[in-house]
């Protein structure tokens, strides 16, 4: 084995973002729960019912998507490419390229985010690909210069 | 009536939870037995950020069972 990593860590950041506004909104209905407790109890047990059930849904929702977006995984031997992608009962996906077939390799970054933080796309050519095309294409991939340089040199070698 | 429906809710919630560390592992183990067959002693790099992330949700959704269960029936004008 070459090298085996996961894909960028920006994409924890939406769900991140996602999460901490509704965190928010489901703390804010149970410290207002907490606050009408004395004055009105049906109020109180009702907003506590309703703060708990969005704390739990984003709760679950936000690990489901995290877990499922840690479970990626880049692999590269000296036979073959290995990019496994699967998300908690929704997505089971794994595709091999064999090193063989590979006629060359892009990498690219494009915009601010991406250069700054170094990430970008790897396009892996296997003959009668396009650019577009998503089967060749792994999206979030750190450092994919670094990446696509260590695949070129698997390619002379071979 | 009510603490039914609470106590209810808490358990769906474990149970979700305890759902989806199972298939963590199922996925987990999966993705190391295929990496073994690669190369014998490494490591998947997912496994370590799982195993975090898993960590993690298993103290949040404690903390919010726990928290939710003391203010249910230690606060009297709720309970």
């Amino acid at each position: 084995m070459v090298r085996a990593f996961s894909t960028h860590w920006i994409k924890y950041i939406a769900p991140t973002c996602a999460f901490l506004i509704v965190i928010n909104a489901s703390a804010s209905i149970l410290v207002a729960a907490g606050m009408s407790a004395s004055s009105s109890p049906l109020l109180s047990n009702t907003l506590l019912f309703l703060g708990m059930i969005l704390t739990y849904l984003s709760l679950h929702w936000f690990f489901h998507k995290l877990l499922s977006e840690a479970m990626e995984d880049i692999v590269i031997t000296t036979k073959r490419i290995i990019w496994i992608k699967e998300a908690l009962f929704t997505v089971d996906e794994m595709r091999q390229i064999p090193l063989s077939n590979i006629q060359g390799v892009e990498a690219r970054k494009r915009g601010i985010l991406q250069t700054v933080l170094g990430y970008g796309t790897l396009w892996l050519d296997t003959g009668g690909t396009i650019t577009a095309d998503a089967n060749a294409m792994i999206d979030q991939v750190p450092h994919p210069n670094r990446v696509a340089g260590e695949i070129n040199k698997l390619l002379r070698l071979k | 009536m009510v603490t039914i429906a609470f106590i209810a809710i808490q358990l769906v919630s474990l149970a979700v939870m305890l759902l989806f560390v199972h298939e963590y592992k199922r996925i987990s183990y999966k993705h190391e037995n295929l990496v073994h067959t690669i190369e014998a002693g490494v490591k998947p790099s997912c496994t370590l950020q799982s195993t975090i992330i898993i960590w993690i949700y298993v103290i949040a959704i404690s903390t919010v069972a726990i928290g939710s269960s003391i203010i249910y029936f230690y606060t009297p004008a709720i309970s």
